[in-house]
């Protein structure tokens, strides 16, 4: 038998052979000194490494939040819309039911009654157009076609709490309907309000919106509406091109077109690309929508939540700990105080 | 110089450079916009330049008989 070990009527707590010297009543002004030097070192202990901690996770949160930008590929496809040159023929909407596969249309695609009311993407259309006053020449209307934007940094995808939504490198933003489960919460932080909810179809929650036929852009095709556009007020290729075209139309042609594109920097810039003759407020474009990426006004808070979780329950379980122990202490002390007055 | 000699297929590399439908079409609607309510109803294409597939299809039937 090994003499180094121990043998088992030897206490092996100073604490409890103290107490075993004093007899079987424990000394309790000294038990309550030891407690109270106890706590006060556990509390500092705890609130040292609550700090520490808290410093090195606000730290990591925003290292992580800096890590994480996403400005978009540079390759990345595009279209840019020229209001000027859109004469609301709606083949774009047509073009867009054929390759989707959508419901025909309750009016037809050839009748100007549907002109009358403002109308949203929906189920059955990922894109409509709707024709509004030209304050330069009333016997020129003018006209909008309504899509998903496909942001750089898509609100949608970063609301998304089972990553439904994905933007790809080659530019769109798709959404997968195996995934979604039906919360919405894309549709509330979308700044352009274009994702649409399925309501006739409660038991299998389904978005629809448009795609930017990503079928065919991931190949190097364009977009069906932009192939079909008879005058060129949609054209499709590289974002960065586009960006080019854009500002050399305007540049040429500077009483024609207001000098701003919409989509280059909006929201932290999105695919479609958008020039006009009129203040893009005419066509009811929103025009309130930041610079920065949506995801910026969420992204530092949301950083931190995991951290949240993981430190603050067991820093709070400590404390919790400390405070029940030292209540329990004192409620002894104070029954075995009690006890002696006796 | 034919139109088609620049103008050929749409082609995303050159965004600038129009396709020659979209060519062929901003020529007519330089004039033509607002004659016959040409980009202002939808069903104008038919009535001005493009005839209606019905009538394509008694087009071609007639000069096929003819």
């Amino acid at each position: 038998m090994d003499k180094n070990l121990k043998k088992p009527s030897e206490p092996a707590d100073p604490l409890s052979e103290q107490r075993g010297k004093a007899g079987d009543k424990p000394d309790a002004d000294a038990i309550g000194d030891s407690l109270n030097f106890t706590r006060r070192r556990f509390m500092g202990t705890v609130a040292a490494i609550g700090g520490a901690l808290g410093v090195a996770s606000l730290t990591s949160g925003v290292k992580t939040a800096s890590a994480k930008e996403f400005s978009g590929s540079s390759d990345r496809y595009g279209v840019l819309y020229d209001l000027t040159m859109c004469v609301g023929c709606r083949s774009c909407e047509k073009a867009c039911n054929e390759e989707n596969k959508l419901a025909a249309p309750k009016v037809p695609f050839d009748d100007p009654s549907v002109f009358e009311e403002t109308r949203r993407p929906m189920v059955e259309s990922y894109t409509v157009v709707n024709r509004y006053p030209n304050p330069k020449d009333p016997s020129k209307p003018l006209y909008r076609k309504i899509q998903c934007n496909h942001c750089n940094e898509p609100a949608c995808a970063t609301a998304c709490p089972v990553h439904a939504y994905n933007k790809t490198a080659e530019g769109p933003v798709t959404y997968d309907v195996n995934l979604c489960f039906g919360c919405r919460y894309c549709m509330v932080a979308c700044p352009y309000y274009v994702p649409a909810y399925d309501y006739n179809s409660a038991l299998e929650p389904r978005i629809s919106k448009c795609t930017m036929c990503d079928h065919r852009v991931k190949h190097g095709r364009p977009t069906a509406c932009s192939e079909i556009c008879p005058t060129g007020a949609l054209t499709f290729g590289k974002r960065i091109d586009l960006i080019k075209v854009a500002r050399e139309r305007i540049m040429k042609n500077p009483d024609k077109y207001i000098d701003h594109i919409f989509g280059e920097h909006e929201a932290g810039g999105t695919s479609w690309l958008y020039i006009s003759g009129v203040p893009f407020e005419h066509y009811g474009f929103p025009t309130n929508i930041q610079k920065a990426p949506m995801l910026e006004n969420t992204k530092g808070f949301l950083s931190t939540v995991p951290l949240v979780f993981t430190i603050w329950p067991a820093l709070f379980g400590m404390l919790y700990a400390a405070t029940q122990h030292r209540s329990r202490s004192e409620n002894g002390t104070d029954h075995e105080k009690t006890e002696e007055k006796k | 110089m034919a139109c088609k000699n620049c103008h050929g297929a749409l082609d995303p590399a050159t965004p600038q450079m129009p396709g020659l439908k979209v060519a062929y079409h901003r020529q007519c609607f330089q004039c033509h916009w607002g004659m016959a309510d040409v980009g202002v109803n939808p069903k104008s294409c038919t009535v001005m330049c493009h005839d209606k597939r019905d009538q394509k299809a008694s087009a071609k039937a007639n000069k096929v008989l003819y």
